[in-house]
């Protein structure tokens, strides 16, 4: 499991203090940014999974200028505006960027993890689906909570996939998660980890594997996990992979 | 006695002004004209009635037209030649008066048309009159032909008339025979000396009327006037009896009784034609019986379109009376309306510049307050280290203050927004639980102090469909509502009352004395109107919490209200959709 990586352009030295102390106790891995062209700076060298915005940057409204620029993107992350005003006129403009959230300032630690989740789940899932069974898929990981807290599960994290129905469990650590998906989505979204199939309902990371039983069927990962091979995949690992 | 009277011939003038006589340019009209002068000539008056009754009824000449003025007096003469002599004169005197000044030369022709007429009915004083006019006429003397028949006429007068003058009689019959030699009309002076000789008999002068008797008789013979020559016969055998000459008397019997055999077959067939004539006559005023019943019908028509014109401008009258009245009204209300918008533009102006004063002031007062609070956060996160209890109470007054002033102003500036439908809302998904979670949060230090419990009890999977920022300014209102009102040590719930597919029902309960049933029903309402309660610190509030929770949860198409069962402690209730 790995620390969600937050960009917060935030240029009030008193507020950003205290929003990345938030976010840090949230464990998230915080990094700031004051003005527009360090928060795009900043976004092209750390490509964050999240990007909070304070919408007035030293009087002008730039945070709308950075979040217009990041949705240019291919992938954009989740963004969520930070603001103290309510009023139409700024909400109105900064709707245009389509946020997944705006939090409105003073907000206590728990505003602020609870507007992140629901960002997260607005751009992965559905709102209320993020708990301490499900994931969340995100841009090329999963956003799991653990403990109150939000992580992210890369592809090579996850030990292996077993599919439930409509379900997608992802078993890590001898924890599973639950994702919404289908299996032929999962196969995408894991494409940058070394996966193989070793059964209708089961895909195996490849780097977890210790051995492989042929005349029991048996796939063996480090954890001493067993899982079933059916014959159909047998010969095919075995081909692929003939030093096990 | 038998008399000879001539006519005289307006058909000639007619001629003059007829295009086809005279080789001018022919259109129907005109070829109509020539058809009728001629038919005229011909006095073939039968036909020629009825065309031109068709002609003149149907306005195919031009109203003064010198061809219609021509057709009216064919149709004066015509119906005198049809024995029809008051008709005759009734047309002639309608010629003389639409056409006053027109053709003067003619106007002697007509007077002795119209005299001829009048003779025809045995008026003589009426003839006379016309008669004499025409003598009169500056065109009398010069004109022969008109010599001829007013003279003839004149004797005709005076022979005919009750105070026999005849030697006036002879005069004009004289006159009359000068004229008829000049004009080498034998036919008329035959007859002139007829009327000569009967003027003698009468006189009992027989041995003149014996001459011109025996003048006419040569004159007749010499040129076969038969129609002559039986009265002259006539008179003479008659004559020769009363003189006791009974061989001539015999003789022009016999010659009257062989001109009446040769004048039997005409007369039959006369008679015919008299009676065919008398049948047409009969059609014809049947005709005209008919044409009056028209007039009098389209008279009648036209009075009864005259009455509907006069309803229909009665009518138009009455709604122009009526639009008028409408206008006047409208104008007036017009007027109203304009005054009142004028004081509501007013009034919005007053109301949107108060609106913008309270935004103003709470936004601008709002960051500095926020500022004041964050810093101060930070101070007491570096002052803890310290281990100073005195100055951390300190902070914490100063930190309480500071969240209070902030949420006032927070109210007064959604409260503003609201007002002007100024305030943005983000309808969402929300997870009730956690948003409780959230305003929690915040009022955790305050309620450690007052050792006051509050569970959030509300299941972790409820969703409500909310904007997150003004439910957790409901939230934190109801919230420090029921701290304000609940005894240390008491306890506050929120609570799911009701979860269906379409409303989510929740509420939070506190433990405190609970609202007074005389207050329950101004709870929501503004400020002003409501008796303020006192909080359990003996402090009011600032009562707009509760009526901006109202205005914000029916943004949030939600409500709130007082569980007015609630025995112990204050309920309210808040309902919010479950799915947007």
């Amino acid at each position: 499991m790995t620390n969600i990586e937050v960009l917060l352009v935030e240029d009030d030295a008193v507020e950003a203090t205290i929003t990345k102390q938030a976010l840090t106790d949230l464990h998230y891995q915080v990094v700031l940014a004051t003005t527009l062209s360090d928060a795009l700076e900043c976004y092209a060298n750390h490509a964050p999974d999240l990007v909070l915005l304070d919408i007035i940057l030293h009087g002008q409204k730039d945070g709308i200028t950075i979040a217009q620029k990041i949705n240019e993107e291919a992938h954009p992350p989740p963004i969520i505006f930070l603001t103290s005003a309510s009023d139409k006129a700024t909400f109105d403009a900064a709707k245009l960027t389509r946020p997944y959230s705006y939090l409105l300032k003073p907000f206590n630690p728990l505003e602020l993890a609870y507007a992140i989740e629901l960002a997260v789940e607005k751009a992965g899932g559905e709102p209320g689906v993020l708990n301490e069974s499900n994931a969340v898929p995100g841009q090329g990981c999963f956003f799991v909570k653990k403990q109150g807290a939000m992580f992210k599960m890369l592809p090579e994290n996850i030990d292996y996939i077993k599919v439930e129905e409509r379900y997608c469990e992802l078993w890590m650590e001898q924890e599973k998660f639950l994702v919404q998906s289908s299996l032929k989505e999962m196969s995408e979204r894991l494409s940058s980890a070394n996966f193989i199939r070793i059964h209708r309902n089961c895909l195996v990371n490849f780097e977890r594997l210790t051995s492989i039983s042929a005349s029991d069927s048996v796939a063996i990962l480090q954890d001493g996990t067993q899982l079933t091979i059916s014959r159909r995949y047998l010969d095919e690992i075995k081909r692929k992979y003939p030093m096990l | 006695m038998v008399c000879g009277q001539q006519s005289l011939s307006i058909s000639e003038r007619a001629r003059q002004y007829c295009a086809v006589c005279n080789g001018g340019s022919v259109n129907d009209t005109v070829q109509l004209f020539h058809h009728l002068h001629t038919t005229s000539k011909a006095q073939q008056f039968s036909p020629l009635h009825t065309e031109l009754t068709q002609a003149l009824g149907t306005g195919i000449f031009q109203p003064y037209d010198t061809l219609q003025y021509y057709s009216e007096l064919m149709l004066g003469k015509t119906l005198y030649a049809l024995k029809l002599p008051r008709e005759s004169i009734e047309a002639y005197e309608k010629v003389l008066e639409k056409w006053e000044g027109f053709q003067p030369v003619e106007q002697p022709f007509i007077w002795s048309e119209i005299a001829s007429a009048y003779l025809f009915l045995q008026d003589y004083a009426q003839a006379m009159k016309y008669y004499q006019q025409v003598v009169q006429s500056a065109a009398f003397s010069s004109t022969p032909l008109l010599q001829d028949g007013v003279y003839v006429g004149i004797g005709l007068c005076f022979q005919n008339r009750k105070n026999d003058e005849p030697d006036s009689a002879i005069l004009y019959y004289t006159k009359a025979m000068e004229v008829q030699i000049a004009l080498n009309d034998s036919v008329d002076l035959a007859r002139s000396y007829l009327n000569l000789g009967g003027v003698h008999y009468e006189q009992y002068r027989d041995a003149a009327a014996m001459e011109h008797w025996k003048m006419a008789l040569q004159i007749a013979e010499a040129h076969h006037i038969t129609d002559i020559l039986g009265d002259v016969h006539y008179n003479l055998a008659q004559l020769y009896e009363e003189m006791g000459e009974l061989a001539p008397a015999l003789n022009h019997y016999q010659q009257y009784i062989n001109y009446q055999d040769s004048l039997w077959n005409r007369d039959k067939l006369w008679e015919l034609a008299q009676q065919k004539e008398a049948f047409e006559v009969q059609l014809r005023e049947d005709e005209i019986l008919l044409l009056e019943k028209d007039a009098a019908l389209q008279e009648v028509n036209l009075a009864q379109r005259e009455t509907e014109r006069n309803t229909l401008i009665g009518i138009a009258g009455g709604l122009v009376a009526i639009l008028l009245l409408i206008v006047l009204l409208y104008r007036t209300t017009a007027k109203k309306n304009k005054i009142i918008e004028a004081q509501r533009q007013h009034l919005d102006q007053l109301n949107t510049t108060k609106n913008q004063l309270f935004s103003i002031v709470a936004h601008d007062l709002r960051a500095p307050v926020q500022s004041l609070g964050s810093a101060n956060k930070l101070l007491h996160q570096q002052v803890s280290a310290l281990n100073d209890p005195q100055l951390e109470a300190l902070l914490q007054r100063n930190q309480e203050g500071i969240e209070g002033t902030y949420r006032l102003l927070d109210n007064l500036l959604h409260w503003s927004l609201s007002q002007s439908e100024n305030l943005f809302l983000q309808r969402e998904q929300l997870a009730l639980h956690a948003i409780i979670e959230q305003v929690l949060y915040d009022v955790k230090p305050l309620l450690q102090q007052r050792a006051i419990r509050a569970q959030n009890e509300v299941p972790n999977k409820q969703q409500v469909v909310a904007d997150s920022s003004t439910l957790k300014i409901v939230l934190r209102n109801v919230l420090d509502n029921a701290i304000k009102f609940t005894p240390d040590g008491g306890i506050i719930v929120f609570q799911l009352e009701e979860a269906t597919a379409a409303e989510v029902q929740f509420s939070i309960t506190d433990s405190g004395r609970g609202i007074a049933p005389e207050l329950v029903a101004t709870v929501f309402e503004m400020p002003a109107k409501k008796e303020r309660a006192v909080a359990v610190s003996g402090k009011t509030s600032s009562g707009l919490g509760l009526y901006l929770c109202k205005e914000l949860m029916a943004l949030n198409e939600g409500a709130i209200e007082v569980d007015a069962q609630q025995r112990e402690g204050a309920k309210f209730i808040m309902r919010l959709k479950a799915t947007l």
